[in-house]
């Protein structure tokens, strides 16, 4: 039995949600009770499968999974390392806090919203898992078909709207993938990861430039899912309109197009010659515009959702100083960024959800509004803001010092200090300027809207958010294994030898037929 | 053959371009069609051109056609249509919301289109 989970270990976090979404479609008219905890089973075992998946790769090699026998790189191949097992484990927390949620009636606003929650997570851990890039865009493609009904779940024009330029852009998004794998099939005759990596050591001098433009569509639309600059301004529009249950789970979507970038980058592209310069210090300077504008979007933002999405997108700009950079300790501390970034700025959303309720009908728009707020919303939005704004003791901060003091050394550490610190002091003084428009002012009597109805929030909603905050505070307590952790991680997906040879371990007997 | 399909991709995808970049939703739904059968046969060119020749092991052929791109294709081809019915529904959706189908996000610009046309 045990042999059986380790060796199965890698395909459990895909296969769980795959199987429940399939029992809960055919429970589709049953009572919503029996929905709910098919739905909760379903993500306490995945929370489970993945911490077994993470104590696993800690203490192994890179765990390849050869679906039905067929050897890489043949065949479909799933492989776990270290940083599939990190995204895992922290999609399922993100799932589990959405879940408990949603279930406090969110999830009755429209149909399916369990089945397809749940083939999200196929998706999501799918793209985490996968060691081929075709499945990569397959699991790409699950994902999105997944959050575009999510996004729509509960209706309104708004959600149709911002869903229609949503879907729309990744469907673009899509096709630039598929051309980039058709460039690499023509050139390479691979689609898998491992095969790709050592192919690009022997392309020969006349392919290296169809080569090279492949890597640089892959890595457009990798930047296109993780909303870099000029490609993001879908991403307030879409998480802003989304229900806060939602947008908590979408916060660990950018991350999947981030994580994506480094591992194809770590792995494949930038050991070769011929690709080595393909990302460089052009996505700095992306980046350090994704914060830069991130941070103007924060002060302007009119609605508190908005301003959490424009704060994901910030993150999401840091995160990307991983790739160019490419050094170890800095992409340490980046994983770090990127576990705190994801928890509180799910956290926040479902805050905001929490705020919006019980304000009736102004809900999250940064006006003043007669409402008596529970004292722990206050103090939780404190805590959230402190933690988005990078100030200390909480794991922003520690996030973004370790991120500054590795950086010190690289090129451009100047621009991205100035770039990080401003953008940090404006985010301060819109949160606090936001949270003052929240809670202390109130209306005039001209102004005052009618008397608003509250609804008091369930005790599954306030145990989700504060469940992920307290997770928040534990990342500051726990800073140190996890730091561990990520620094064990790094190593790793520096090291790329090792994963390729857990995939292909004698690249010297595959066949391979010579091509037309 | 390689130049006409060369060609067709091309125009396609020249068009479908075109078409996404319009301000209406059923011609950007339709560029992305477009699109994605430019993207379609370039998949399919990506193992080669090969004619009159079987994609899976026959003890008569002498040669053989890759048969990865068109099961690439396949799958892509799947995805696509469902993409596409689920953007067709909430293109729907949208104009019965609000009577127009327009593609812009902020509801005070298509009320101005509204306007623009009553005039």
């Amino acid at each position: 039995m045990t042999s059986f989970l380790v060796m199965h270990s890698a395909i459990l976090p895909v296969l769980i949600p795959f199987v429940s979404s399939i029992v809960l479609l055919l429970a589709a008219g049953r009572h919503p009770s029996m929905q709910r905890g098919i739905a909760a089973v379903s993500t306490l075992l995945l929370l489970a499968a993945s911490a077994h998946l993470l104590w696993l790769t800690d203490h192994l090699p890179p765990i390849a999974y050869a679906l039905g026998e067929w050897q890489p790189p043949f065949g479909i191949v799933l492989v776990a390392d270290r940083l599939a097992a990190l995204g895992v484990m922290l999609s399922a927390i993100l799932a589990a806090a959405a879940l408990l949620y949603a279930s406090a009636g969110f999830d009755r606003k429209g149909r399916h919203f369990h089945a397809i929650f749940q083939l999200q997570l196929v998706g999501i851990n799918g793209a985490f898992l996968t060691g081929d890039v075709f499945n990569l865009f397959v699991f790409f493609e699950v994902m999105l078909l997944a959050s575009y009904i999510l996004l729509a779940h509960g209706g309104g024009l708004d959600k149709s709207r911002s869903g229609f330029a949503y879907v729309t852009l990744n469907l673009a998004g899509s096709a630039v993938f598929l051309i980039a794998l058709g460039l690499i099939y023509g050139t390479l005759g691979t689609l898998n990861l491992a095969d790709i990596a050592i192919q690009l050591q022997t392309v020969s001098s006349d392919q290296a430039a169809l080569v090279r433009l492949a890597g640089a569509l892959l890595f457009t639309v990798f930047l296109l899912k993780a909303a870099v600059l000029p490609l993001s301004f879908w991403l307030p529009h879409a998480y802003a309109a989304a229900g806060a249950p939602v947008a908590a789970l979408f916060a660990i979507m950018t991350k999947v197009g981030i994580v994506a970038l480094l591992r194809v980058e770590t792995i494949a592209f930038g050991p070769a010659a011929a690709t080595a310069d393909l990302v460089g210090d052009w996505l700095v300077i992306a980046a350090l515009a994704t914060i830069a504008v991130a941070a103007l979007g924060v002060l302007a933002a009119k609605r508190l959702q908005t301003l959490i999405a424009w704060l994901v997108l910030s993150s999401a700009g840091v995160l990307l100083l991983l790739a160019p950079l490419g050094e170890r300790e800095i992409t340490a501390a980046g994983l770090y960024y990127l576990v705190q970034s994801a928890i509180a700025g799910a956290a926040f959303f479902l805050l905001s959800g929490l705020i919006s309720d019980a304000r009736g009908a102004a809900a999250d728009h940064l006006s003043a509004a007669r409402s008596n707020m529970p004292v722990r919303l206050k103090l939780g939005f404190l805590l959230l803001a402190a933690t988005a704004a990078g100030l200390p003791p909480f794991s922003g901060f520690i996030g973004k010092l370790m991120l500054l003091s590795s950086v010190s050394d690289a090129s451009m550490a100047a621009a991205i200090w100035t770039v990080i610190l401003i953008a940090g002091l404006l985010t301060t003084v819109a949160l606090a300027k936001a949270g003052s428009r929240l809670f202390w002012e109130t209306p005039s009597e001209a102004e005052a809207l009618p008397p608003a109805t509250q609804t008091a929030a369930h005790w599954r909603q306030t145990a989700a958010c504060f469940g992920l905050m307290t997770i928040a505070v534990l990342l500051v307590v726990l800073a140190r294994p996890l730091s561990d952790f990520c620094q064990r991680t790094a190593m790793q997906l520096h090291e790329p030898a090792d994963y390729i040879h857990a995939v292909i371990p004698q690249p010297e007997t595959v066949n391979r037929v010579n091509r037309p | 053959m390689e130049a006409m399909l060369a060609i067709a991709i091309g125009l396609l995808s020249s068009c479908g371009v075109y078409l996404m970049l319009r301000a209406r939703t059923f011609p950007v739904i339709l560029g992305l069609t477009l699109l994605s059968y430019a993207v379609n046969l370039f998949l399919f060119a990506s193992g080669r051109l090969t004619i009159n020749a079987p994609p899976i092991i026959s003890a008569e052929a002498s040669h053989y056609t890759d048969p990865i791109p068109q099961a690439l294709v396949l799958t892509a081809i799947v995805i696509g249509f469902g993409m596409t019915a689920y953007i067709v529904t909430l293109a729907l959706r949208g104009l019965s919301e609000s009577g127009d189908d327009h593609v812009d996000m902020a509801i005070e610009s298509t009320e101005a289109g509204k306007k623009g046309e009553a005039s």
